[in-house]
């Protein structure tokens, strides 16, 4: 578990990355009971003007927390998180999930620390940004 | 949507609607969180052990009612129509760990806006699901933002 002590402004955490396989994807429209035909039919998605099937936000931004959550080692630290969907995520992308450290303060008595989130697809391409708002022990 | 469509029409049937949906219950059942697991490469070991379901299942908990509100309002008498939905941004609160047990879940619109964009005329919705425990106490909320792009009418 990650003491208030150590944290360290500026720190990178180390990234996370998951490729939005199509096999696992499927498995996960029937977990939610996905509607929307545009996270899973091609063809509807291109009339829209996506080049494939895009990844519903729902899914693709839950990685935003594993930097954090793989560094803290304590699901319940997390307060608050924040995501901007900037560009489309396709099925077969490989996103990488990064966190910074960017605030640490104190206030009510709680040890609060900042992170800027963001994914970036294979091609480099930031498709996704967010925050995230952490409580960590003394 | 024409102009001759007041946005704050759709706006008190959207709200309507989900008044109507009232509270929903909802079970979180560990074969369920088991698949996230599976599917997201998640190892549960740190949940286990404290009896608590990771944070990332948040917005999956959710996503199934928020796909109903969403057929509920494209079903709505002033809505136009819509080609397609993009979701634009979310904002998580957690005040309380999930945990293998039955939630309240309640829905809320906090505004719906009218834009014109590159791609044509498009509806800024937003909306709230409040999670609460059986004490009625907050567990979380889920404030989500999507663009509903409108399909141009025929003249």
């Amino acid at each position: 578990m990650v003491l208030w002590k150590s944290v360290k402004i500026g720190e990178e955490l180390p990234p996370f990355t998951f490729k939005m396989d199509s096999m696992q994807y499927r498995k996960y429209n029937k977990l939610v009971t996905e509607v929307n035909p545009l996270h899973f039919d091609e063809k509807f998605a291109k009339t829209l003007g996506y080049r494939a099937i895009v990844v519903a936000g729902v899914f693709s931004c839950g990685f935003l927390l594993r930097p954090l959550l793989n560094w803290v080692k304590d699901p319940t630290a997390i307060q608050k998180f924040k995501m901007h969907f900037i560009d489309p995520i396709y099925i077969e992308d490989t996103l990488t999930y990064h966190a910074k450290i960017t605030k640490k303060y104190q206030k009510e008595g709680q040890n609060l620390v900042e992170c800027d989130l963001w994914a970036e697809n294979q091609a480099k391409e930031i498709v996704t940004t967010g925050s995230a708002l952490l409580s960590v022990p003394s | 949507m024409t102009e001759e469509t007041p946005l704050i029409i759709l706006l008190d049937e959207i709200s309507k609607t989900l008044d109507e949906l009232g509270t929903i219950e909802t079970k979180i059942k560990e074969i369920d969180v088991k698949k996230f697991y599976e599917i997201t490469n998640n190892s549960d070991s740190q949940y286990q052990e404290k009896g608590i379901v990771s944070p990332e299942y948040f917005m999956t908990l959710l996503a199934p009612l928020a796909t109903k509100i969403f057929l509920k309002i494209m079903g709505q008498e002033n809505m136009p129509r819509i080609r397609g939905v993009i979701h634009s941004e979310s904002e998580v609160n957690f005040f309380k760990a999930l945990t293998y047990d039955t939630y309240l879940i309640r829905s809320q619109v906090e505004s719906l806006k009218q834009k014109t964009g590159k791609m044509g005329d498009y509806l800024v919705f937003t909306f709230r699901l409040s999670v609460f425990d059986q004490q009625e106490e907050e567990v979380g909320n889920d404030i989500h933002q999507f663009f509903l792009r409108v399909k141009k009418e025929r003249t």
